[in-house]
């Protein structure tokens, strides 16, 4: 059976390795008319600038405030769909577009602690397990309907009965408590709760109804954000052109904001340098460098929430395993120097991971160092395990991660672990994360501030066992960790929700090293110099405020 | 031993011919030298001189890990030599073996041989080596047996047409007479008589071995990393093209050296070990 | 003066340094209207000094001296492209080659190769040349000419093509048309039509004719006079008559000897030429034939080179020995030699060593995308054949009867469509593999061609032991070496030669070293494949005499096949003649000889020229017309009928069976059946 899938793996990759070839044929002449990179800002400057000046300054800006709207034209992959509340919707590609035109009750603010946006108000309850959300007066739905309680309520139930299904503990009732209140009263008590209930976008119940329900509205976001939803042309581009009847006075500052999709990386790099693209996310180190050779603005430089955690998985929870000792774990912790990978694989857009956490997050210790690198300690380690004389394991890993592998695999050889680096398939690599990996692999995980949102409810709680999902079948399971996590799960005190959650954090890498944290890639983002306020990825990697960005002549 | 003296002599009467031996030659050193050649060790990483330039320390630059680029090129030779030759062998012994099976029997044990060798070698031979890599992984030996299995056609069919020629000798039919076994007919008196193709088959198979090892490391389903070969070390210095060429270029230029040393070196040992074999091309 | 004039004529070959004097100092001349042979031995340069004449000679080989005068002018004064050269060339000297299908253009038809040749050397316009192409071809023999001469080369029989040849070679009426080996690819059937047909050709058109043949009959029987060539050197010319009744030179006399001929005495004993060929690349500085000359003195040591002087009118011989002095010799050998008469063991009839009866090996013939049979090509019909202990049966036929077909059979090389053979009373049809195996012991085969039946890869030592081994008739490497050794001895080699690969030995060695492959089983039944065939004349009657000796030491039983009838009536006690896939006649070997029943036996008989222009001249002979049709067309009469001229027209309706005439006489034909 096994082999029989990877024959399948096989033959699928020699059919896309032939279609991709066919790819790269037709996507060539395409690049050839782009204009050059020096040339074009100034052209697509001036087509902007016919834009309408009737925006007002906001006040806070009132000095060197917004004095010129225009479009805005940004890439990514293309949604599957922009209906919020099914699980689909929450992917980076997703969120980002919907932000153009839907508002959600919360949103992080700088130090990734969810705060209300839209909502009034958002009070977790954890004594009664209730959750309160105020709703601002007055706002209405790009349909010119209102949206009141009866709508945010129809919304909450839409989520809840999709995106939020498996993670939202059971709602016992979401009551209309005034027009302007709703209160939730849950079965079970989480504080992750206000993270996910921060996270729901709101959308018009009215047009949903009268336009035919979920398939309309999978192509149709109504929503109250600062951008209306003109039309998506599949496989180019989505339009939103400025809310007038936006309920905050004065924004947005921009006249349309359009996402472009293209079919390749190469291809949008260069929409970008010609000047096509306002704001640009590149797809690889490479492409960081040759963009910052080229002076271009970096609008964030971040290793925020969700963005891929590289870190060394180890076997450690296999009986026999070399890895199933601790001193061998942490041994391999101290080979490697971070920030040697750093500099060398992101050069410099990286930032190394001390624990198992973003880095510079609340839920870091900040008194907890890490392993720090030392491969004599590290060798000391080794043979204290009895493995004096190192031994010979794999790096499992898969082209994108295969450059750490291999700089993971010459730190282990300084002492004495000889790693052979085994580059797969994606397909081939998810199939041995699920059949149960030996040896190392790289592992990129989304991790956030909120531990309690990850992975590591899945391995700490065993959820995986009869899941779908077997990923960490043999990562160790730290067991004693597991009452120190429910509590940070139910903590209702945000200082106290931090401080456990250190202790955790600093337990979990420090005691137990069940992962040898590595570096976080950072998103860089590239923005044009006349982008402003945009804030794309500034806070999360799927976060931008549309509503403030704004183009200067 | 007069033989040999003479083999050589025709071998080495064109001087490029003796080009492509001392070049071939200068890699099989090189191959066998490599810990004592090689200024460091090839998997020396030094992230802090990431894809250093050419300098005394570094004769040809660093890679992206900070690799020394010449070293890691002479210790490639290694697996380039070994590959190129074990797949060789697994081609010819199991090629010959086919070839002589089918063509001193004929009939229905030649067509069903020549038939299935046909059906399944029509496959390219990348793209076969890639499918069978990606099943059975990526290992120095495994990739041999692929890259030699991906030759036994050719074996089979030129070893098949030279038992034919050899069968229509009288010797074959005196073997018969006296109650030689099939075996025996076969290996005493079949393959001593084809042996000459073979060998010069297989001078020439090596670099094609090696080319194909180059391209199956290129893609990334040849030999596992952290290993240099230098059809990986194009590929992974293919990324900074532009910035640090020589990490692409010196080990690609080893390649095309060496295949053309053994291609010029095979149709050598082709012309001096039979001359009526002259411009036939595989 | 004469036609050609030849005087001196060196030719050297320069191979790895060693300079080979294929001629050496040869001089001769040839006059219209007569045919002269140059006959000797493979390497002799018979073929080289014609050549030499024509400038044909090719690198590394070089005209070192000597002049060529042709009707007068010296030819090799001409540059090799001159005009001149050219016009002689094809023109005033006509070719006629060994094998013509590599003379011939496979891609043109042979009436416009032809015609090319007319308007190359003449004025005639293109449609007198094609009327006089169908006049050639006609004269050559060639039926419908007309309609045949669209035809391509590979359309013909060898023998039309041979006549073709002959055809195109007379095309530019040439003065001289030089014949090498023209007719020794050919069956001896087609060979004599074609040599009767050239005789022709030169007494009714004044051509003058060199014939370069190794057959001595041939020469007999067609030539005026014969230069006799060894080591590149001519060491007896004269008359045909003369030389053949008075040899004067001992390798004159001693080749006579050692050549069977079909009068001979059955218990005759060759006298073979010991030795082999010389080796032209060392000058030795004495007679050529001085290391294998049996009547040699002290004088032909040291006394040089002998030069060709006159003996006795137009007989010149290079010998020191005076030739009265010869004659002495020659008559005191001949005493010896009948002393040598051998002794017959007497056969014992009720012992049937092999019996095959009425055997038919089919081949199908398939047509079509979808191979449907739609005939059998009959190689074998209805053969049957007894072989006594300690016999030898001949079986004699042309290229095609199906003489190896049979031993084939015999040898269970191939599978029989029917009939049965029995080997010592055991069924060879009806026996498992692993008996079949062990009975390979008791039967061998000695093969046409020494060349290509030893494998080259394997030493001497190794081919000889090989049945030793496959049968483990010895035990250990000391045992078996012990057998090699004593087997080697046995057929006349030094044993210490055996780590030799087959190469370094001489084709007679070769044959030797199959020999005793053959005896290494010790085996009680070999059949020999035309075992001489392929050797020198001089190597041949060591051979033969090899293979007597074995007989009447071992007790051996020969199947003993080949084409040249009196080396077969020399060797046989019992004679089965084969022809197209069946016996058509089978006799004692005397009583064949002296009393043929079957038109074609006789005409066999007749075609086979003797070495003896006297007996020849004696012999009245049937002469056959045409060639044997194909198995393919296998006529529904008697298989001969269409070429016999004794046919009647119950012949070309009825397939004749064998049927015993007298005692130990068999024949298939209506005229014997009364």
């Amino acid at each position: 059976m096994k082999k029989r899938n990877k024959k399948v793996v096989a033959w699928c990759l020699i059919f896309l390795m032939l279609l991709s070839l066919g790819g790269c044929a037709r996507s060539d002449p395409g690049k050839a008319p782009a204009p050059s990179a020096e040339a074009n800002p100034a052209q697509a400057t001036q087509e902007e600038a016919k834009a309408d000046p009737q925006e007002e300054p906001s006040q806070e800006d009132a000095a060197d405030g917004p004095s010129y709207g225009g479009t805005l034209t940004m890439t990514i992959g293309e949604p599957m769909t922009l209906y919020p509340h099914e699980t689909t919707a929450y992917n980076n590609n997703v969120l980002q577009v919907m932000f153009t035109c839907l508002e959600t009750l919360g949103r992080y603010d700088e130090n990734a602690l969810m705060k209300p946006y839209f909502a009034t108000e958002l009070t977790a309850d954890a004594k009664n397990k209730t959750f309160t959300i105020g709703i601002p007066e007055n706002v209405y739905f790009h349909d010119g309907t209102v949206c009141d309680a009866e709508a945010v309520k129809w919304n909450i139930e839409k989520y809840a009965a999709d995106a939020a299904k498996s993670t939202l503990p059971e709602i016992s009732s979401i009551e209309i408590k005034d027009e302007r209140t709703i209160v939730i009263t849950f079965g079970a008590w989480k504080n992750m709760i206000l993270d996910i209930m921060g996270k729901m976008f709101l959308i018009s119940p009215t047009s949903f109804d009268q336009n035919g329900g979920y398939e309309w509205a999978c192509k149709n976001p109504v929503g109250t954000g600062p951008f209306v939803f003109k039309g998506w042309n599949a496989g180019f581009d989505i339009d939103f052109e400025a809310y007038d009847n936006y309920r905050q006075e004065g924004m947005p500052y921009l006249d349309s904001v359009k996402w472009k999709f293209f079919g390749d990386t190469t291809a949008s790099l260069a929409a970008f340098m010609s000047g096509e693209l306002s704001v640009y996310r590149p797809a690889s180190g490479t492409q960081v460098e040759t963009l910052v050779q080229k002076g271009y603005n970096i609008i964030s430089n971040m290793p925020y929430i969700s963005a891929a955690a590289k870190i060394l998985e180890f076997d450690g929870g296999l009986e026999g395993s070399p890895f199933a000792d601790l001193r061998v774990r942490q041994a391999v912790c101290h080979a490697i120097n971070r920030q040697e990978m750093v500099a060398a694989l992101t050069a410099g857009y990286g930032t190394a991971m001390a624990q198992y956490t973003v880095p510079g997050s609340w839920s870091e210790d900040p008194a907890y160092p890490g392993y720090e690198y030392d491969p004599e300690k590290a060798k000391e380690l080794l043979a204290q395990a009895g493995y004096p004389d190192g031994f010979s394991t794999t790096i499992s890993c898969i082209a994108a991660t295969q450059e750490m592998a291999i700089a993971c695999s010459g730190f282990l050889e300084q002492v004495g672990i000889h790693a052979e680096v085994q580059l797969m398939d994606k397909a081939a690599y998810d199939d041995l994360l699920a059949t149960g990996m030996t040896g190392l692999i790289i592992g990129q995980q989304n991790i956030e501030p909120k531990l309690t949102t990850g992975n590591l409810s899945i391995l700490l709680k065993e959820t995986w066992k009869g899941g779908t999902s077997q990923y960490f079948a043999r990562t160790l399971n730290p067991k004693e960790l597991l009452p120190l996590f429910e509590k940070i799960e139910v903590a209702d005190d945000e200082q106290e929700m931090i401080s456990m959650s250190q202790e955790f954090s600093r337990r979990f890498t420090e005691e137990y090293c069940v992962y040898c944290p590595l570096f976080i890639q950072n998103m860089v983002t590239f923005g044009q110099n006349n982008v402003m306020d945009s804030n794309v990825a500034v806070t999360a990697a799927w976060m931008w405020t549309p509503e403030t960005a704004w183009l200067d002549q | 031993m007069e033989k040999i003296m003479s083999f050589l002599k025709n071998l080495f009467d064109r001087k490029i011919v003796i080009l492509a031996a001392a070049g071939t030659l200068l890699f099989i050193g090189m191959a066998i030298f490599a810990p004592l050649l090689a200024p460091y060790d090839p998997n020396r990483q030094d992230l802090m001189s990431s894809l250093a330039k050419p300098s005394a320390k570094y004769l040809l630059g660093t890679d992206l890990h900070g690799r020394d680029i010449l070293s890691r090129i002479i210790f490639g030779t290694r697996i380039s030599m070994v590959i190129g030759i074990l797949a060789v062998f697994i081609g010819t012994i199991i090629g010959s073996l086919l070839g002589l099976i089918a063509g001193y029997f004929g009939g229905i044990p030649d067509l069903v041989i020549m038939r299935i060798l046909e059906a399944v070698f029509s496959i390219p031979r990348i793209i076969l080596a890639i499918a069978l890599g990606a099943v059975y992984g990526n290992g120095l030996a495994i990739l041999a047996v692929i890259i030699g299995f991906s030759t036994i056609p050719g074996y089979a069919r030129l070893i098949r047409g030279q038992v034919f020629q050899v069968k229509q000798n009288d010797f074959i039919a005196a073997g018969e007479v006296i109650g030689v076994s099939s075996a025996r007919q076969i290996l005493k008196h079949i393959l001593p008589n084809v042996i000459s193709p073979i060998i010069v088959m297989m001078t020439q198979n090596i670099g094609s071995a090696i080319l194909t090892e180059a391209s199956l490391s290129f893609l990334g389903v040849g030999i596992n990393p952290p290993t240099a070969t230098w059809g990986g070390m194009v590929n992974d210095g293919r990324s900074y093209l532009l910035t640090s060429p020589l990490a692409s270029l010196a080990p690609g230029v080893c390649i095309v050296i060496l295949v053309i040393c053994l291609n010029i070196l095979g149709d050598g040992v082709r012309d001096a070990l039979d001359p009526r074999l002259k411009g036939i091309t595989h | 003066m004469h036609l050609l004039e030849v005087r001196d004529l060196q030719t050297v070959f320069q191979t790895d340094g060693k300079k080979i004097r294929a001629v050496n100092h040869v001089s001769f001349f040839t006059d219209p209207g007569e045919i002269v042979a140059f006959v000797g031995e493979s390497g002799s340069g018979k073929s080289v000094t014609q050549m030499s004449i024509l400038k044909l000679v090719e690198e590394p080989g070089k005209i070192v001296g000597g002049e060529v005068l042709y009707k007068g002018r010296n030819i090799l004064a001409f540059d090799d492209d001159s005009p001149e050269m050219r016009k002689i060339r094809g023109g005033e000297i006509g070719m006629i080659f060994q094998e013509p299908m590599t003379s011939l253009n496979p891609v043109i038809t042979i009436g416009k190769q032809i015609t090319e040749m007319i308007t190359g050397h003449s004025d005639s316009s293109r449609e007198k040349a094609l009327e006089k192409a169908i006049a050639l071809l006609k004269s050559v023999g060639i039926p419908d000419a007309e309609k045949r001469i669209n035809d391509y080369p590979h359309q013909f029989s060898g023998g039309m093509r041979q006549r073709i040849m002959i055809a195109m070679a007379m095309a530019a009426e040439p003065k001289i048309l030089i014949a090498d080996e023209a007719t020794t690819a050919l069956d001896v059937t087609t060979g004599a039509q074609i040599l009767d047909m050239l005789q022709k050709i030169v007494r009714t058109g004044n051509v003058q004719m060199t014939l370069i043949t190794h057959n001595l009959g041939v020469a007999a029987r067609y030539a005026d006079r014969i230069y006799v060539m060894y080591g590149g050197r001519i060491l007896e010319s004269g008359d045909a008559g003369e030389i053949f009744a008075n040899p004067l030179h001992p390798y004159t006399y001693s080749l006579l000897k050692a050549v069977p001929r079909l009068d001979d005495d059955r218990d005759r004993t060759f006298v073979p030429i010991e030795g082999s060929p010389p080796d032209l690349g060392a000058d030795t500085g004495r007679c050529v034939f001085y290391p294998r000359c049996k009547f040699r003195s002290e004088k032909c040591d040291k006394a040089g080179e002998p030069d060709l002087l006159e003996a006795r009118k137009g007989h010149h011989t290079a010998c020191h020995i005076h030739p009265d002095e010869l004659k002495a010799l020659f008559l005191s050998a001949e005493k010896n030699e009948k002393r040598q008469v051998r002794q017959r063991k007497s056969i014992s009839e009720d012992n049937p060593v092999l019996t095959v009866e009425k055997i038919d090996k089919h081949y199908p013939v398939y047509k079509g995308v979808l191979r449907k049979k739609i005939a059998d090509v009959k190689a074998l019909d209805g053969v049957s054949i007894s072989l006594y202990e300690g016999q030898t049966l001949g079986i004699v036929g042309e290229s095609g009867c199906g003489k190896t077909t049979l031993a084939k059979s015999i040898l269970r090389l191939h599978d029989i469509t029917g009939g049965s053979i029995r080997f010592r009373g055991m069924d060879l049809l009806h026996t498992g593999k692993r008996q079949i195996r062990s009975l390979r012991a008791e039967m061998s085969m000695i093969f046409q061609d020494p060349y290509l039946s030893l494998d080259p890869r394997q030493s001497v030592g190794s081919i000889v032991a090989e049945p030793i081994i496959v049968h483990r008739m010895r035990k250990g490497k000391g045992a078996i070496d012990e057998r090699v050794d004593e087997l080697l001895r046995l057929v006349g080699l030094d044993p210490s030669l055996k780590t030799r690969m087959p190469h370094e030995f001489s084709g007679g060695q070769r044959q030797r070293i199959g020999i005793a492959r053959a005896l290494a089983s010790d085996p009680s039944l070999i059949i020999c494949d035309e075992p001489i065939s392929a050797l020198d004349v001089s190597i041949q009657a060591q051979i033969i005499n090899l293979l007597e000796g074995l007989q009447a030491e071992l007790g051996l039983s020969y199947l003993f096949i080949a084409h040249d009838l009196s080396v077969v009536k020399h060797i046989s006690d019992q004679i089965a003649v084969m022809y197209l896939g069946r016996i058509v006649e089978v006799s004692g070997s005397e009583e064949l000889y002296n009393n043929p029943l079957h038109p074609y036996t006789q005409a066999l008989l007749g075609a086979i020229p003797i070495p003896d222009p006297k007996a020849e001249r004696d012999r009245k002979e049937l002469k056959l017309q045409g060639e044997p049709p194909s198995l393919l067309k296998r006529p529904p009469g008697c298989d001969f009928a269409g070429r016999c001229p004794m046919a009647m027209e119950k012949c070309f309706r009825e397939k004749p069976e064998l049927k015993v005439v007298d005692k130990k006489h068999q024949t298939a034909c209506f005229l014997r059946e009364t």
